[in-house]
């Protein structure tokens, strides 16, 4: 049953018309790229992984998980449950077969599934055009595939920890732009509100496009620039997974107290 | 009136249902036989849909308990779901969906396989009339075809149980003969059918069995045919020479009133005269040569309980 409804969730969301603008928005990244790319000195895959690893990093701290990256992920996934309660269609959801818990793991892995097309896409393109001017064919696609990969599970980790959170307000507002506006208020604060306070040590660590960079360490091995970010990626990930499992519990207990009057 | 004996599809005992500190049902124990039409009928604002969204679990009881098929819900929703439809009283649904689309995601969360699925799609939108709409959105619809629609959303996958919330209200007059046609048939195929209504009519075409509900509380409820077996009083009389039966009419002190309305003669007798009105009118009409063209109550006899029963007139809303 859980498959029905995530399929159907993924090739609505595939259909939407929101989906393609902010897959659009999150290509910008690599048509800066296209225009601005370093110059080649050195034609290997090694040159080339180097500098895959720099370019998406960069990009991914300044931009993919940056404030408009987050915004995305918040709109999407707090969208999958608020509108099935907004319209009324979860007590169709409800006269059918299927539990509670299938609705929400559905709905999370439908939403995760967008994000890995929305971010996926550029950083496979962004891969591709890498390999092409650094004219290391099917090598250096092999070579960069794994840090595409990481990259990938990275974005998916961290802001599926903020789009499981969105699904958790989603479903005790009941209304998706209200959600919405809840969940990027409330992460807006804690990155960088909260840091203003003098309480904490290195109040940076709160932004998630820190984390990110925190995270990257483990895998982007070639990119010595990324020490700066001090922490624990195992923590960090950790931590992140702990968030989500925590508010995909707290959404299936929101799911099982509210009452779906209209 | 009820056979404790029978098998209850739907049994609930002491629902209530608080919204704050307002009471919406209270204490009701509806029992609903296998294989009868039950009409849910009060009127708007009696707690009919709180009462349905009890029973599809997308409202907790505030106390009481509810059991489907002898299971409880909503605690074997799962389970009890697998023979339940549900049409709601507006009609919900993916509005971004096409119709076939949108049968077809029902019928597979309904446990269908997917070839099942669209057979079934397809049969239930010639069946309600929507066929040819078949590849058109949801959202560009009338509100009549989406009851349509919503109402074969019901009965995908085939349950034994289905609860339908107001199911005419958007359809029009051909379209709510159409609609009892298909209830009246969908019985005979022994289903159970929970149909909350407020028109009296209609509930008196397709239903057998009756709940009553006002103000949250249920009234009276059996057989309609059992309901309605209290005697009649005042009715409504077409004879060949009316003048002939008025005057027979007005000569018998049992006869309270009667007088003549748009060519037809009403009369209110005595009730406990009825034997004696019933035995000598006939007689005398026939003696006269005179033709009894009809003979009935005035009212509709679940129209009289209902107006007994809520004291309608009394203390009205």
């Amino acid at each position: 049953m859980i498959s029905v409804l995530y399929l159907n969730e993924v090739y609505r969301l595939l259909k939407s018309r929101r989906l393609k603008v902010m897959l659009a928005l999150m290509l910008l990244p690599v048509i800066v790229y296209f225009f601005t790319h370093e110059e080649i000195t050195e034609y290997s895959a090694k040159a080339l992984e180097i500098s895959f690893q720099i370019n998406v990093s960069q990009f991914l701290i300044n931009f993919w998980a940056s404030v408009i990256g987050q915004l995305v992920v918040i709109i999407i996934m707090s969208d999958l449950l608020a509108s099935e309660i907004d319209r009324g269609t979860i007590r169709i959801l409800l006269t059918k077969p299927i539990k509670k818990s299938e609705i929400v793991i559905g709905k999370f892995f439908s939403g995760v599934t967008a994000m890995v097309i929305i971010f996926g896409i550029p950083y496979l393109i962004m891969q591709i055009y890498m390999v092409l001017l650094y004219k290391s064919g099917f090598e250096g696609f092999r070579a960069t595939f794994d840090d595409l990969l990481f990259a990938t599970g990275i974005t998916i980790l961290v802001l599926g920890s903020l789009g499981a959170f969105s699904m958790l307000l989603s479903v005790i507002l009941s209304r998706p732009l209200y959600a919405s506006l809840a969940s990027f208020g409330l992460v807006f604060a804690a990155q960088f509100i909260l840091p203003q306070l003098p309480f904490f040590d290195d109040p940076e660590r709160f932004n998630l496009s820190y984390q990110i960079g925190v995270l990257l360490k483990k895998g982007f091995t070639l990119h010595t620039g990324l020490d700066s970010y001090k922490g624990d990626p195992n923590m960090s990930a950790l931590f992140f997974l702990s968030v989500i499992l925590m508010s995909l519990v707290l959404t299936l207990l929101a799911l099982y107290r509210k009452e779906y009057e209209g | 009136m009820m056979v404790s004996s029978m098998v209850h599809v739907i049994k609930t005992k002491d629902l209530t249902k608080f919204f704050g500190k307002r009471n919406i049902v209270y204490h009701l124990n509806l029992n609903v036989p296998k294989g009868v039409v039950y009409g849910f009928l009060g009127p708007n604002g009696a707690g009919k849909t709180t009462t349905i969204k009890m029973l599809t679990a997308a409202l907790r009881p505030t106390y009481g308990e509810i059991k489907i098929f002898e299971m409880e819900m909503p605690r074997e929703r799962v389970e009890i779901m697998k023979s339940v439809g549900y049409m709601p009283e507006v009609p919900i649904a993916y509005e971004d969906m096409t119709i076939f689309e949108f049968l077809t995601y029902m019928g597979r969360l309904s446990g269908l396989g997917k070839e099942e699925t669209r057979e079934q799609a397809k049969e239930l939108m010639k069946y309600v009339g929507v066929g040819r709409l078949a590849l058109n959105k949801i959202k560009e619809l009338s509100s009549g075809q989406k009851q349509r629609v919503a109402f074969a959303s019901a009965l995908i996958g085939n349950p034994e149980l289905l609860i339908l919330d107001e199911p005419t209200a958007n359809l029009d007059p051909l379209g709510r003969i159409e609609f009892i046609g298909k209830i009246i048939s969908l019985a005979k195929e022994g289903k159970t059918i929970f149909v909350s209504s407020h028109i009296v009519s209609e509930v008196e075409k397709m239903c057998n069995y009756v709940g009553l509900i006002n103000q949250g509380r249920l009234i009276a409820q059996g057989r309609i045919s059992e309901l309605t077996r209290i005697e009649e009083n005042e009715y409504d009389v077409a004879t060949s020479d009316n003048v002939g039966a008025l005057k027979f009419l007005r000569e018998k002190p049992y006869v309270r009133e009667s007088w003549e309305e748009d060519g037809m003669l009403r009369v209110q007798v005595d009730p406990r005269f009825l034997d004696e009105f019933f035995l000598q009118f006939p007689k005398y009409l026939s003696s006269q040569g005179i033709r009894l063209k009809l003979f009935r109550p005035h009212t509709s006899p679940l129209e009289r309980i209902l107006m007994e029963k809520f004291n309608i007139g009394e203390e009205s809303d």
